[in-house]
């Protein structure tokens, strides 16, 4: 990979996102940060990130709603979006829409290290 | 409007009948006319032809002619059922045959209003006297003090001195209109039951719209709850996790220990809040919203992957038996898989030497479950108490919620069927076992999961 590596995350929760950008700096991976869906549709459009981490419940536009308009832009709807849920997801719900991934809030750094880079992989 | 078809003819009859007493035909104006007439009418039918003879002769002919006629009206004035009347012009009553005298008493004589309605006055503004006197015909119903309601037909009515008089035929419809009355009460009582009726369907619908809203009123409180609840305890967390893995610089043992200790308790306390929460959405019925038909082996085995380690860990193990062709059952596959989960870790952590098995028994009605493990029992006064919210073990030390198995038995409750346990395990003589069973039914199953397409998304945000 020649350039760095960039990840957009959409979350209201500034503490929880400023212990995943710590996480998410120990790799070479610039971190762009949106505090409601509305940012971070913006962000998306403007930044043209690598990988979206996603919260679900957001104020102004919320995950479900920022993950369909990602799915229609054509420039974007190859980003791999990562939900980030606070509700278990282990016994197999299925979700009411389309995301890459799930990751589980609390979010363990192993766990967010190894699904954001198994989907960056996949990117090439 | 039958009876009234029947009564204007059979009236209709009386009034001819009446005027023919008189030797005149009334029909209704007043077509007068001469006896001779009437008689050469009758000549025919009631003696027989006069066949020749003196004046003499004639005459007691003519005289029995008459009485004959005078005796059959009489007769037929006499056996009528309805009262007939004449009143003169000075409202004196000159006629009542028999029925009318019997109904009204022999009042010939007397001034029509004293007698018939007790009034010195001639009665305003329903006498028919001076109309009918001067050629109307009127048909009238009147109401007597007693309640008696008679229907009335006045006719004009030339006398024998041809003075101009009333001819009255009065029928009892006392009855009828009774009748009448039932049948306008009924049908306004059958209307007041429908108004009611409705009403009370409209209160129910209001009461049915009332409880769905409180239901979403629930559902959107818990959401909130739970989001405010979970979201700092997972942001802590998150940071501690991050400080304890090193990303925000070294950390030495002892630190680490206390981190350690720190996220163990904040994980104890997220799995309370999710507990806590999942009685009232269990209670407000929002489970059922996640039911669908599934096939049951696939729940088992994904539940005992997720404990495999654990069990590992322990060095126990774990025994699964399935019916060759999986169950399908209509439910909740993530919430199976949280009472099984929650039942074979309990067996885990109270089993130290031995294993665990699982036990599936499919009958035609329903899927009976058997967690069974060789550990340390339950003692017998815990077991009635066993699935109560909070309840510990006496003989165990944990640092579980205490709502795992009242969560569990209630989930499996919301799916129809039962739950319990027994110590030691009837089979094995040792540890405990715990049963559920799941009804096969499927039927409502169709509903159930169309329904939960709707409401997933509002679950999936509680």
């Amino acid at each position: 990979m020649n350039r760095t590596v960039r990840i957009l995350v959409i979350d209201d929760d500034v503490d929880f996102v400023k212990a995943i950008t710590k996480v998410l700096q120990s790799r070479p991976y610039e971190v762009i940060v949106a505090h409601d869906g509305k940012e971070g549709l913006e962000k998306a459009r403007s930044e043209k990130p690598d990988l979206v981490l996603l919260d679900i419940l957001m104020p102004k536009v919320d995950g479900f709603g920022v993950a369909e308009q990602l799915k229609k832009d054509q420039t974007l709807s190859r980003i791999p979006v990562l939900a980030l849920t606070s509700f278990s997801d282990t016994y197999g719900q299925p979700f009411a829409f389309e995301v890459s991934d799930f990751i589980q809030k609390p979010v363990s750094p192993k766990d967010l290290l190894a699904k954001v880079e198994k989907h960056l992989e996949r990117l090439g | 409007m039958k009876p009234l078809t029947s009564r204007a003819s059979r009236l209709l009859m009386l009034s001819g009948m009446g005027a023919s007493l008189g030797g005149l035909l009334i029909s209704g104006g007043a077509i007068h006319l001469g006896l001779p007439v009437m008689l050469g009418l009758f000549v025919g039918t009631m003696v027989g032809p006069f066949t020749g003879g003196n004046e003499a002769e004639w005459a007691r002919h003519l005289e029995k002619l008459l009485k004959g006629e005078r005796d059959r009206f009489m007769g037929i004035l006499n056996s009528l059922e309805e009262g007939v009347i004449i009143i003169g012009p000075d409202r004196i009553i000159r006629f009542m045959n028999p029925s009318m005298a019997r109904q009204f008493g022999d009042g010939t004589g007397i001034r029509c209003h004293k007698h018939l309605h007790g009034m010195e006055e001639p009665c305003q503004g329903f006498c028919k006297l001076p109309d009918v006197v001067k050629g109307a015909t009127e048909r009238w119903e009147r109401r007597f003090a007693d309640g008696t309601v008679y229907e009335i037909v006045s006719s004009p009515f030339a006398d024998s001195d041809q003075t101009p008089c009333m001819l009255a035929a009065y029928r009892n419809v006392t009855r009828e209109k009774l009748i009448e009355l039932e049948l306008m009460e009924l049908s306004q009582i059958k209307s007041d039951l429908l108004l009611e009726k409705t009403r009370e369907l409209e209160l129910i619908s209001k009461d049915v719209d009332k409880l769905r809203e409180e239901k979403r009123r629930i559902i959107r409180f818990l959401s909130a709850i739970t989001h405010d609840l979970r979201a700092p305890l997972s942001a802590t967390q998150s940071c501690l996790w991050a400080i304890r893995d090193g990303y925000a610089g070294p950390v030495n043992d002892e630190q680490k220990d206390l981190l350690q200790r720190s996220t163990r308790r904040i994980d104890g306390l997220l799995a309370l809040i999710s507990d806590l929460l999942d009685i009232p959405r269990m209670e407000a019925g929002l489970l059922v919203q996640e039911m669908v038909e599934l096939s049951f082996n696939d729940v088992v085995e994904r539940s005992v992957d997720s404990v495999e380690r654990l069990a590992k860990e322990k060095h126990l193990t774990l025994n699964v038996d399935l019916p060759e062709v999986t169950p399908v059952i209509c439910g909740s596959s993530r919430r199976l898989q949280q009472v099984l989960i929650n039942l074979l870790s309990n067996a885990i952590n109270y089993t130290e030497q031995g294993g665990i098995s699982v036990r599936v028994i499919a009958t035609e009605d329903e899927l009976r479950v058997e967690v069974a493990d060789s550990g340390v029992g339950i003692p017998p006064q815990d077991l009635p108490k066993l699935f109560q919210d909070f309840f510990r073990g006496s003989n165990v030390k944990s640092d579980g919620t205490g709502l795992g198995l009242s969560l569990s038995r209630r989930i499996v409750e919301v799916h129809g069927g039962r739950m319990w346990a027994e110590s030691p395990c009837p089979e094995t003589g040792e540890g405990s076992k715990f049963t559920f069973t799941l009804p096969r039914k499927t039927d409502t199953g169709k509903t159930v999961g169309s329904r939960a397409a709707s409401d997933a998304v509002s679950e999936n945000q509680v």
